[in-house]
Parts: C-alpha cells; sequence; structure tokens
C-alpha cells in the first residue's frame, strides 16, 4: 500500500530537513505543503526530496493540510499521514499508525499523547488546556468520551476516508472539525500512543495557550458557514 | 428640532436606498421590509420620544433612552457578527484560489512520478 505523508510547514526551516529524514524511511512519498513561508522552507524541503507545494500566501495549518490531502489523492496515495513539520512527533510512531490501516481494521488512527506514552517536555499550562479540550469537545463537539488527545496533528487514514473527511477549517481548529467529521460517520477509527517532544523553540513557535479560545472562535463561525 | 429633521431625513434616505435596491434586486424583500419596519419605528421614537418609554416600560427596561441604547447594542453585535461571517467565507474563497494555485505546481515537480 502506498503510503504518503502530508507535512503542512511554515517557517521551518530550521527544523524541516531533519523531520523529512526521520520520517522518510517510514513512507513511500513526502508531500510538503509550504504556507507561505520565505525563509527557506521550501529549498529545505526540496533538500530532503520531498514534493513541494507552495501557498502563495499564508492560509493556515489546516488549509495547507487539505491542499496536501488533496495532492496525495491525486498522487494514487492509498494511505494518507498527516504530521508536523518542525519534528515534535516521534517518527518511530509512524508503524504504529500505519498498521491497523494495513490490516484493514481501522479506516482512521489517531495519534494520543495521553495512552500511556509521556510527552516530553510538555508544559503544565499545555496539559491543563489540553485536559480542558477534552472537555469542551466532549460537551459542546460530541466527540466520544474514549477519545483522549482531541487536539493531535499526527494521524493516518485510507485515502477512501480522506474523500469523506470534507474538512473546511483553514486555520488550527482543524483537529477538531475531522475529529468531529470522523466520529460522526461510520468510519472505522482508533487512537495509538505517540510520544510528542517539545523544544522551547517548537515551543515558541508552535500553538500557545490562547490559541484555545480562537479555536473556540473558529468553530462557531464555522457553524454559520 | 434640527436633530429630529437630520435624523427623520438619514431615515428617509435610507428607506429610499433600499427600495431602490429593492427595485435593483439587490436586496431582498424580506429585507426591504426589515427595514422600513425600522425605520417607521425610528421616525415614530424620533417625533414622539415618549413612545420609547412606553415600549421600555412594556420590556421593563425603564428609560426610553435606555432602551433605544439596547436596542443599538444588538444591532450592532448581530452587524459585528454579520461581518465576521462573511469574513470567513471570503476566507475561504482565498484558499481555495491559492489552493488551485498551489495544486498546480504538483504536474511540475519531478519527484512526483515517485
Amino acid at each position: 500500500m502506498k503510503v504518503v505523508a502530508v507535512m503542512p510547514a511554515y517557517k521551518e526551516k530550521d527544523r524541516i530537513y531533519a523531520a523529512i529524514c526521520d520520517i522518510r524511511p517510514h513512507v513511500d512519498q513526502l508531500i510538503v505543503v509550504d504556507d507561505g513561508s520565505a525563509d527557506g522552507t521550501v529549498e529545505e524541503a526540496r533538500r530532503g526530496n520531498a514534493v513541494v507545494l507552495s501557498h502563495a500566501i499564508n492560509r493556515g495549518q489546516g488549509a495547507a493540510l487539505k491542499t496536501g490531502t488533496i495532492a496525495a489523492q491525486r498522487s494514487g496515495a492509498d494511505i494518507i499521514l498527516h504530521i508536523d513539520a518542525d519534528g515534535q512527533h516521534d517518527a518511530n510512531a509512524i508503524p504504529r499508525l500505519l498498521e491497523p490501516l494495513q490490516r484493514g481494521e481501522a479506516d482512521v488512527v489517531f495519534g494520543s499523547r495521553f495512552l500511556g506514552v509521556s510527552a516530553e517536555g510538555m508544559p503544565f499550562v499545555r496539559r491543563v488546556v489540553l485536559v480542558l479540550g477534552r472537555v469542551f469537545s466532549r460537551v459542546i463537539l460530541g466527540i466520544p468520551r474514549h477519545m483522549t488527545d482531541p487536539q493531535s496533528g499526527l494521524r493516518a487514514m485510507t485515502v477512501e476516508s480522506s474523500r469523506r473527511v470534507d474538512f473546511q477549517q483553514d486555520r488550527m481548529a482543524h483537529c477538531s472539525e475531522i475529529l468531529r467529521l470522523v466520529t460522526r460517520s461510520d468510519l472505522r477509527w482508533m487512537e495509538v500512543p505517540v510520544r510528542v517532544s517539545y523544544t522551547s523553540d517548537t515551543l515558541a513557535k508552535g500553538n500557545q495557550t490562547s490559541d484555545a479560545f480562537k479555536i473556540v472562535w473558529q468553530l462557531f463561525l464555522g457553524m454559520f458557514q | 428640532m434640527l436633530f429630529q429633521l437630520v435624523l427623520s431625513a438619514a431615515f428617509l434616505s435610507s428607506l429610499w436606498l433600499v427600495w431602490r435596491r429593492r427595485q435593483q434586486q439587490a436586496v431582498s424583500g424580506a429585507v426591504a421590509s426589515g427595514w422600513t419596519l425600522g425605520v417607521i419605528v425610528g421616525l415614530v421614537v424620533t417625533w414622539y420620544p415618549d413612545t420609547a418609554s412606553v415600549i421600555a416600560n412594556i420590556v421593563g427596561v425603564g428609560r426610553g433612552a435606555d432602551l433605544i441604547v439596547y436596542v443599538g447594542l444588538v444591532l450592532l453585535f448581530v452587524l459585528v457578527f454579520q461581518l465576521h461571517v462573511s469574513h470567513v467565507r471570503l476566507e475561504r474563497q482565498l484558499t481555495k484560489l491559492v489552493r488551485e494555485e498551489a495544486l498546480r505546481g504538483l504536474e511540475n515537480e519531478s519527484r512526483f512520478a515517485k
């Protein structure tokens, strides 16, 4: 089965090459969607021999992920893997995500930071926000309570599933939207444990705690589209 | 008196404009009717300010001036929210354009065939 990784990237010049090298052995093809960076991210991704698509202007992680997903569908992928470009996700977890799909036991597999493998360097405040996010997801979005990590950016799905999970959120709220679409459908989904490593670098650039409010607002506005 | 005249002129101008747009099929009949109702209420309150107090007493606000401020706030909230929603719609259309352009680059990627 052809596995294509989709990696949305924005200003990841210093990290993307290493991330590509880590992921490369586990996938057949890697598509990087540069989301309007002007810092050499594209050149670094090309150095890693990835297929590189570029957004002319910054449209957000969700938008880049969708562009990459469509490209992966067109490239003949059987399985599409979504993964961050900053190297936070442990590439060794990729086989764990792919196996249930390859065995036909699941249609969508999410990586979870809360299934026994402790995250490295996760700040206490982030942990609290993620717990609150889980409560929000259950109460407001109706995500099943056994979902442990609603904001995980590491996931894999069959190409048929990716066509059904037609997410529209351009920015940070895409995680919650994907989750909602998957859990509200008859797609078979599961979570597997993954390790995430936070560094001062990735924490400075990644989602901020206050972004939780933006996500809620984006989801709310999305209901009126 | 001057204030009432200016306000009435503004109300009537907006009413003329809305029905002109209605003739041009730019706004729906529901919007034009709602606007007309709003203008009538506005004109009545402008020329007979005590009516605002009567309505305020009925709904339990107290003073007519307070009622006008509350209604104004609600209208502004609705307007700002509508602007947000239409902004998101435009953003998504922009994303579609950017995406189509990016996907065009897919064919040029030599590594795509791998």
